[in-house]
C-alpha cells in the first residue's frame, strides 16, 4: 500500500488570525524510486528531508487545540500555533511532538470540555505523529556515518580470550552489553564501567592461571575410567529402602502393642508413626520393584521418585591441564517408553560450585536387548567436574509430585521408568599436542643467554602484539610490566605466576578491550588492511583474525576486492561462523524473548527446556544450512524450507527424522511446518508463557518479515482493564483495540496478523480451537488436571496493512512470502548496523540501495549481502 | 608498649615507614579519632530511595484526589502504614518531562533525564539525585553511597541500568545484588591482615598505572567523539582510583556492629523475604553510620513469585482482572507492610542525642511508571526527616492540568536535607507544603 501524504513544508506553520488554515508550501513526498517499491512505510515517511507531519495536523491542532495552545494562550507553556511541522527540525521540536503524542495517546487531551476528535481522525494523527516520532529519533541519533570506537561486547571479550588462550572462559558475570535498544555491537552504546574493568582483570587472571599451571615437560596420561551405573544406585536406593522399611518396621511394633510410648519406638508421638507408615506405603514399593527387575544387576533404571527422575554421573575429572575428555555411557529405553522421554539429557557440573550446565541431549534408540553407546567430546573442564546424564524431564517439582502421586493412586510402584544405563566412562585428558598450543605460542623458548628479564619483556611483548590484534604496545608500557613481574619474583611468586600478571594486565588495557581505529584528522579515510582485517573478523566470527587473514593484511593484499571478496567466502565456510549466525540472528529477530517466560507443564505436557533450546536452535540452523547452501535470504519465507532434528520433529509429529543434528526435512503433506512462520520458535516468542499473544507476534511480523515496524508500545494509553481478558474471547480483545483511536492507530495494522497466527499456541503447537484451560475448584483438586474452560474458535482471516485479504493461515504465510522485497531489505538494513557498529541510519539508504542492488545479482544469497556490505566503502572506511 | 601520643609530624613519617601492626592499629585510631567525633554531635542526614519497578494498582494505591490535606485515607494499598499515617506524605502528579519508555520504571526514576538528548545517541543518562547527596554526604562515611540492586533477570520493568543510581557521566553505578553479601560488606571483619591489605591497595593502585599507559596511547589519533567514548575508560579509572583513596582511609577503621544485630542472610533469599532483609540491613547500616545515602532497586518477578504469582511480572503490570490483579494488588499490600515495618526500625533506634534514626531518615518510595505501562502521577511516597524540617501526614495533588516535575521533589529533598542547589534535572521549583 502506497501512502501518498502531502507534506506541508515550511519554516513554521502560523495561522493568521482566529479560524484560518495553516500555510506553507505544499509538496510531494518522496519519489518513487526502485526501493521504496518494497512497500515500506517507514521508508516513505521518513524523506531523506526528514520527518514531517500532514497539513492535516494542522488542521487538527485549528479545530481542536487553539483555543488554548495558540500563540498567545499557550496554556501549559504549550504553543501549537508556531509548532514547526518539521517533527524532526531539533530535539526541542520533537519534545515538542512527543509531548502532544503522549497526552492524545493517554486521553487527557483534548480536555472532556472541549470538542472530541473524530476517532478515525485521531487515530490517522496517532498513527502519522509516532511514525514521525519513530523517524525524528533516527534522524536525530543519526551519526551521520560516523562509526564509534567499540569496545569488546561480552561475546567477542570470550571470543578473543578464546583465540588467545585455546579456552572457553567464563564470562557470566560481565554484563551481557545487550539492553541498550540496538545491536550490542553498536559502539556508541557499549559502554564502561568500573566495575567492568575489575571484571575483566579478573576473569584475565582467572584464565591465564589455569594456563600457569600447566608444566609443559609433565604431559598428561590418558586413562580411561569406567563406573558401572548399578553400584551407586543400589547403593543409594538401598539406603532409603532401609530407612522407610525401619521406620515401618518400628510403627507397626509400635500400634502391636500398648504398653509403651511411641518414644521407645523411636518416634516422637503417635503422629509420627503414622506418617513412617505413610512413607513406606508411598515410597517403599518402587524400590522394592527396583530391586526386583533384572535389569538392575547390570545397569540402573532412571527411576523417577517425587523428586523426579535419578541420573547417572560419571567419574570425576583428575585433570588439571584442561584437556578435551570423551564420555561414554551405555544406555537402552523401554520398549513401552514415550517418543519423547525417549531423550536422554546430558550436561556437567562441579563438585563444589557448579550448577548443572546442561550440554544437549540424544534420543535413545537402543533397547534393553541391544543397548547403544553414546559418546560426547567435552573440552575445558576443571579438576572435580562430572559428567552427567539424566532423563529428559519438565523438571517442574510441583508437576513432578503430581504425576507421582496420580500414578502412584493407580498402582503403589508409581511411575515405570523409560531408560536404563548400564555404565558410563571418561576418557582423557587430550591434548592435541604437548606442551600445549597456548604454550608455544605465549612461551617460546629463551634465547641463548637470554636473561630473565629480557626473557619475559619479549614474551610480554609478543603476547601484547596479539593481544592488540597486531598492534604495537608502548616500550614504556612494557617496561612497567616488566618491572611488576619483576617485583612479584621478588617476593618469591615463582616464574608462572609471576607472568600471569602482566598478562592479565595486557587484557585489561584499551589496546586489547576496544578496536581503535585511529586517523590522521577528522577527515574520513581508508582503513588500514589490519583494520579491516580486525573489523572483518569481528563481523564474522566476533574474534580477532586468524592467521591466514591476518597475513593477507599484513601483505597489504586485503584491500584488493577480490581477496576480501575470497576471504568473505572463506570465513562464512568456516566453523567459526556460528558466532555470527546465533548473535545476529537472536537480535535481528528478538529472539531474547525465548526465554523470557516460564512453561508451566500443566499447560504445556510436551514443552520443556529441551525444546526452548531446540526450538531456538532450528532458527539458527535455518540460517546456517541457507549459508552454506548458498541459499537466498527468501528462503527463511518459504514454506518448503524446513530444517529439523530429531527433537523438533518429534514435537512437530513429523516422522521419519533421527539424529540431533539438524538437517533439511520435506514438508509432510498438510503439515503447517516450513519457514521462519512454521517454526515454534516464533510463535513461542510470540506469547507470554500461557497463552498466545496476537499483539505480540503480529508485531513481530511486522517488524522482522514485513519491514514495516509499528511505533514503540506507546506509554500512557490508558488500559483496557474493565474486562477479565483471561476469560474472553481472543477476538474481543481485537475488537475493544478498534474502539479507542488511541489503539486502533496500530492495532488495526497488528492484530489481523496476529489473529492469522492463532492456530498456534503458546507453545508453538497446531491446534484447530481455542481452549482456555482452568484448574479445577473444590477440595484436593490440586492434583486433578486440568479442565476446558472456554472453547473458542479460530478465525484466521484477516487483512494485510495494505489492503490484501487471507481467509487462512497457509495463505497469510503465502503472502508474506510473497513480500520477499521487504523481507530482504529489513534483513540488509540489520546486517548494515550488525556490520558497521552502529545503528542504521538515514545517511545509510544509499548504502543499503547498493547492496541490495548488488546482491540480488547474486541470487540474494546471504554471502552475497555479506561480501558486497564488506567490499562497500562505508565498510572500509573509518 | 606505644601509648597514643604521636606527633603529626610521627604520623607523616609513619606513613612509608615499616611498622608492626600493633603500631599500626593503634596509630589509625588516633588517625580517625577527628573524623568520628566531628561525626556524632548533631545526627547526620540520611536519604533513602526505593524504586519498585513496575509501578502500583492505580485502583488500590492512590488516595482519592478529592480529600487532600492533612484530612485524609489512606488507600486500600496503603493500610498498613496505618500506624505511620502521620509521618508519611503521599503526593499525586509528579511526573518526568522526558520520560517515553513505558517499561522503565528505574532508569530515569532518579534522575529526570531525556533519553535523547544527545544527537547521535540511542541512550543518554544524567546524575541521580542520590548521586547529587553521596557527593556530599559520602565524605566522612565508609562508604559515600551504597547501592542495592534486587532485579535479577532484567524482567522487573526497571529498565537499564545497574541500580536507582546513575553517576556524573550519567552512566550506571554498580549495585550489591545479594543481601548475604551486603551482610558481609557491612559487618564482617576482613581477616586480611592490615598490612597485607595495604599491600593489596598499593599493587591495585599500580594496576591502574599501568593500563592508563596504554590508554593514553590508544587515545592518540582517535576523532573527537571516539575520545569521549574512551574517556569512560579513563573516567572508570578515576572512579576506581577514588574509591581505593576511600578505602586506605577506612583500612584500619573497624567495622562498627549496630545495636540490634543482623542474622547473615541466607545466600538464595530473594522476593519479599530480601525486602524485608535489606531493609533491616538499610536500619543498621545507618545506624553505625557505614553510608548516608541508599538507594534500592527491588525486586517484581522474584517478589510476586514468593506472593504465589504464575504470570511474569510484565503480564502481571497488565492488571486485568483476574489472577494478575489479584497479584498486583498483593504486591502493593506487601510494599507498604514491609515499608510500615522499616519505618518501625528507623523509629526505634535510638541517635545519640535521643531522636531517632527516622527523624533523619528521608525515605522515597515509589517507580517512574505509576500503572500499567503509564509514566503519568508518578507514585511517591515520602516519609520521615522531621529533624530536618519535613513535614508529614498530608496528601499533597498537585496542579493536575500542569504536571509538576518529579525533580521538584528531588531539589527540595536536597535542599531539605541541606544541600544547597538551585536545580535538579527539569525542576522548576520545590514542593513548599513539604517543609
Amino acid at each position: 500500500m502506497k501512502i501518498r501524504v502531502r507534506y506541508l513544508r515550511g519554516s513554521a506553520l502560523r495561522s493568521v488570525g482566529n479560524g484560518s488554515a495553516g500555510r506553507g508550501v505544499l509538496r510531494l513526498a518522496l519519489c518513487l524510486s526502485a526501493l521504496q517499491i518494497a512497500a515500506t512505510t517507514s521508508a516513505e515517511a521518513a524523506g531523506s528531508d526528514g520527518a514531517w507531519m500532514p497539513a492535516s495536523a494542522a488542521a487538527l491542532f485549528e479545530a481542536h487545540c487553539l483555543d488554548c495552545h495558540d500563540e498567545f494562550a499557550a496554556e501549559g507553556g504549550v504553543d501549537l500555533e508556531t509548532l514547526d511541522l518539521h517533527v524532526s527540525k531539533d530535539i526541542k521540536t520533537a519534545e515538542v511532538w512527543q509531548k502532544v503524542l503522549n497526552v492524545i495517546n493517554s486521553g487527557e487531551m483534548p480536555p472532556p470540555e472541549e470538542r472530541r476528535i473524530p476517532d478515525r481522525k485521531k487515530a490517522d494523527f496517532l498513527e502519522a505523529l509516532s511514525k514521525n516520532m519513530v523517524t525524528a529519533r533516527k534522524i536525530l541519533s543519526d551519526s551521520g556515518g560516523e562509526i564509534t570506537i567499540r569496545r569488546l561486547n561480552r561475546r567477542e571479550y570470550a571470543r578473543s580470550l578464546e583465540a588467545l588462550l585455546h579456552l572457553t572462559p567464563n564470562v557470566d558475570d560481565l554484563p551481557a552489553d545487550d539492553d541498550t535498544g540496538g545491536f550490542d555491537t553498536s559502539g556508541a552504546s557499549l559502554y564502561f564501567s568500573s566495575e567492568q574493568f575489575e571484571l575483566y582483570h579478573q576473569i584475565a587472571s582467572d584464565e591465564l592461571a589455569k594456563i600457569a599451571r600447566i608444566d609443559p615437560r609433565k604431559k598428561p596420561r590418558v586413562e580411561t575410567v569406567r563406573i558401572e551405573a548399578e553400584i551407586e544406585a543400589a547403593a543409594t536406593h538401598r539406603k532409603a529402602l532401609d530407612r522407610l522399611t525401619d521406620g515401618y518396621e518400628r510403627a507397626k511394633a509400635f500400634q502391636a502393642q500398648k504398653a509403651k510410648p511411641a518414644k521407645a519406638f523411636g518416634f516422637s508421638d503417635a503422629a509420627g508413626t503414622k506418617k513412617a507408615i505413610f512413607q513406606y506405603n508411598f515410597d517403599a514399593p518402587q524400590l522394592i520393584d527396583y530391586f526386583e527387575r533384572p535389569e538392575t544387576k547390570r545397569g540402573a533404571t532412571l527411576i523417577r521418585r517425587r523428586v523426579g527422575p535419578r541420573s547417572v554421573t560419571s567419574p570425576p575429572v583428575r585433570d588439571t591441564t584442561y584437556g578435551r575428555h570423551t564420555f561414554r555411557f551405555r544406555v537402552a529405553a523401554f520398549d513401552d517408553a514415550p517418543e519423547r522421554l525417549r531423550y536422554i539429557e546430558y550436561g556437567v557440573k562441579h563438585r563444589k560450585w557448579g550448577e548443572w550446565q546442561r550440554l544437549g541431549q540424544r534420543k535413545v534408540t537402543g533397547t534393553l536387548a541391544r543397548p547403544q553407546t553414546i559418546e560426547v567430546d567435552v573440552a575445558d573442564l576443571p579438576w572435580d567436574s562430572y559428567f552427567v546424564v539424566r532423563q529428559r524431564w519438565h523438571n517442574n517439582s510441583s508437576e513432578t509430585w503430581r504425576e507421582y502421586r496420580n500414578t502412584h493412586a493407580e498402582d503403589p510402584v508409581g511411575p515405570r521408568p523409560f531408560l536404563w544405563v548400564d555404565w558410563i566412562e571418561r576418557e582423557g585428558p587430550f591434548h592435541d599436542s604437548w606442551p600445549p598450543r597456548v604454550f608455544r605460542e605465549t612461551f617460546p623458548d629463551p634465547s641463548r643467554g637470554e636473561s630473565e628479564e629480557d626473557y619475559v619483556s619479549r614474551v610480554l611483548t609478543r603476547f601484547a602484539e596479539r593481544a592488540f590484534r597486531g598492534d604495537r604496545p608502548s616500550r614504556e608500557y612494557i617496561e612497567f610490566l616488566v618491572d611488576r613481574y619483576s617485583t612479584w619474583r621478588r617476593v618469591g611468586r615463582d616464574r608462572a605466576e609471576a607472568v600471569v600478571d602482566p598478562m592479565a594486565l595486557i587484557l585489561s588495557s584499551p589496546g586489547f578491550l576496544y578496536m581503535a581505529e585511529p586517523r590522521s584528522g577528522e577527515e574520513r579515510e581508508p582503513l588500514s588492511d589490519r583494520e579491516l582485517a580486525v573489523r572483518l573478523s569481528y563481523f564474522l566470527w566476533s574474534a580477532p583474525p586468524d592467521r591466514e587473514l591476518m597475513t593477507v593484511a599484513e601483505r597489504g593484499r586485503l584491500s584488493d576486492p577480490a581477496e576480501l571478496g575470497r576471504q568473505v567466502d572463506r570465513m562464512l565456510a568456516d566453523e567459526r561462523v556460528h558466532e555470527f549466525v546465533e548473535s545476529f540472528a537472536h537480535q535481528w529477530l528478538d529472539m531474547g524473548r525465548l526465554d523470557q517466560f516460564q512453561f508451566h507443564p500443566k499447560w504445556h505436557p510436551t514443552f520443556d527446556t529441551t525444546i526452548r533450546l531446540n526450538a531456538r536452535k532450528e532458527i539458527y540452523a535455518m540460517i546456517r544450512t541457507a549459508i552454506d547452501e548458498g541459499l537466498s535470504v527468501e528462503t527463511l519465507l518459504d514454506p518448503d524450507y524446513l530444517v529439523l532434528n530429531d527433537v523438533m520433529a518429534d514435537y512437530y509429529g513429523i516422522d521419519g527424522v533421527s539424529g540431533h543434528e539438524f538437517r533439511r526435512v520435506d514438508v509432510p503433506r498438510g503439515s503447517p511446518r516450513g519457514g521462519l512462520l512454521g517454526t515454534a520458535a516464533v510463535h513461542i516468542m510470540g506469547s507470554d508463557g500461557r497463552r498466545s499473544s496476537p499483539v505480540e507476534r503480529g508485531v513481530w511480523v511486522l517488524r522482522h518479515l514485513l519491514h514495516d515496524p509499528p511505533p514503540p508500545a506507546p506509554a500512557n494509553v490508558p488500559q483496557l482493564s474493565r474486562l477479565d481478558l483471561d476469560d474472553s474471547s481472543p477476538r474481543t480483545l481485537q475488537r475493544l483495540h478498534m474502539e479507542q483511536p488511541q489503539c486502533a492507530q496500530c492495532h488495526r495494522k497488528i492484530d489481523p496478523i496476529g489473529f492469522g497466527l492463532e492456530n498456534f499456541d503458546a507453545a508453538g503447537l497446531w491446534r484447530d480451537k481455542v481452549e482456555i484451560l482452568e484448574p479445577p475448584t473444590g477440595r484436593g483438586m490440586q492434583f486433578a488436571d486440568l479442565v476446558v474452560g472456554k472453547e473458542f474458535g479460530i478465525q484466521a482471516a484477516g487483512t494485510l496493512p495494505d489492503g490484501t485479504r487471507f481467509r487462512s493461515y497457509e495463505q497469510l504465510r503465502r503472502e508474506i512470502e510473497n513480500r520477499d522485497e521487504a523481507f530482504a531489505r529489513g534483513f540488509c538494513e540489520a546486517l548494515i548496523a550488525y556490520g558497521l557498529g552502529r545503528p542504521f541510519g538515514f545517511s545509510d539508504e544509499e548504502l543499503a540501495a547498493q547492496v541490495l542492488h548488488d546482491a540480488r545479482r547474486e541470487g540474494n544469497t546471504f554471502s552475497a549481502f555479506v561480501r558486497h556490505l564488506v567490499v562497500s566503502d562505508a565498510f572500509r572506511s573509518k | 608498649m606505644f601509648k597514643n601520643r604521636y606527633t603529626r609530624r610521627a604520623v607523616l613519617r609513619s606513613g612509608t615507614a615499616v611498622i608492626t601492626l600493633p603500631f599500626l592499629d593503634s596509630f589509625g585510631f588516633s588517625r580517625f579519632a577527628s573524623a568520628r567525633e566531628k561525626a556524632t554531635p548533631t545526627p547526620p542526614k540520611r536519604l533513602v530511595f526505593l524504586g519498585m519497578g513496575y509501578g502500583v494498582t492505580k485502583e488500590i494505591w492512590y488516595p482519592d484526589p478529592t480529600k487532600t490535606g492533612s484530612d485524609y485515607e489512606l488507600s486500600k494499598a496503603l493500610q498498613p502504614l496505618q500506624r505511620h499515617k502521620a509521618d508519611v506524605t503521599v503526593i499525586q502528579n509528579l511526573e518526568h518531562r522526558y520520560s517515553n519508555e513505558g517499561h522503565w520504571g528505574s532508569t530515569f526514576w532518579l534522575t529526570g533525564a531525556n533519553r535523547y538528548d544527545v544527537p547521535g545517541r540511542s541512550f543518554h543518562n544524567t546524575v541521580s539525585v542520590d548521586q547529587v547527596a553521596a557527593e556530599t554526604f559520602g565524605v566522612e562515611t565508609r562508604y559515600p553511597s551504597i547501592q542495592l540492586d534486587g532485579d535479577m533477570g532484567g524482567k522487573d520493568g526497571h529498565g537499564p541500568g545497574s541500580s536507582l543510581a546513575w553517576n556524573r557521566q550519567g552512566k550506571p553505578v554498580s549495585a550489591w545484588k545479594k543481601p548475604v553479601d551486603v551482610f558481609h560488606k557491612l559487618f564482617s571483619a576482613d581477616d586480611v591482615p592490615l598490612a597485607e591489605r595495604k599491600a593489596r591497595l598499593k599493587d591495585q593502585q599500580s594496576v591502574l598505572d599501568a593500563v592508563m599507559l596504554d590508554a593514553r596511547r590508544v587515545k592518540k589519533g582517535l576523532t573527537r567523539t571516539d575520545r569521549d567514548k574512551i574517556d569512560e575508560y579513563f573516567d572508570s579509572v578515576r572512579d576506581i582510583e577514588t574509591r581505593l583513596a576511600k578505602e586506605d582511609q577506612w583500612l584500619d577503621v573497624p567495622k562498627k556492629q549496630p545495636s540490634r544485630p543482623v542474622k547473615k542472610p541466607s545466600p538464595e533469599l530473594d522476593g519479599v523475604k530480601a525486602v524485608g532483609v535489606m531493609y533491616d540491613l538499610m536500619a543498621a547500616a545507618m545506624e553505625v553510620d557505614a553510608s548516608r545515602v541508599f538507594t534500592y532497586r527491588m525486586p517484581v518477578e522474584s517478589f510476586i513469585a514468593e506472593l504465589g504469582s504464575t504470570v511474569s511480572a510484565h503480564s502481571m503490570s497488565h492488571y486485568h482482572e483476574g489472577e494478575r490483579r489479584q497479584f498486583s494488588e498483593k504486591r502493593d499490600v506487601t510494599h507498604a507492610t514491609l515499608l510500615a515495618k522499616f519505618i518501625d526500625r528507623l523509629k526505634a533506634t535510638r541517635e545519640a542525642d535521643g531522636s531517632s534514626l527516622f527523624d533523619h531518615t528521608v525515605t522515597t518510595f515509589g517507580s517512574n511508571l505509576s500503572n500499567v505501562h503509564s509514566l503519568k502521577n508518578c507514585p511517591t511516597l515520602v516519609a520521615g526527616g522531621a529533624a530536618a524540617g519535613f513535614r508529614h501526614g498530608q496528601h499533597l495533588v498537585m496542579g493536575d492540568r500542569e504536571r509538576t516535575p518529579l525533580c521538584n521533589l528531588w531539589l527540595s529533598v536536597l535542599n531539605g536535607v541541606g544541600i544547597e542547589a538551585e536545580s535538579f534535572g527539569d525542576s522548576d521549583g520545590t514542593i513548599d507544603r513539604l517543609s
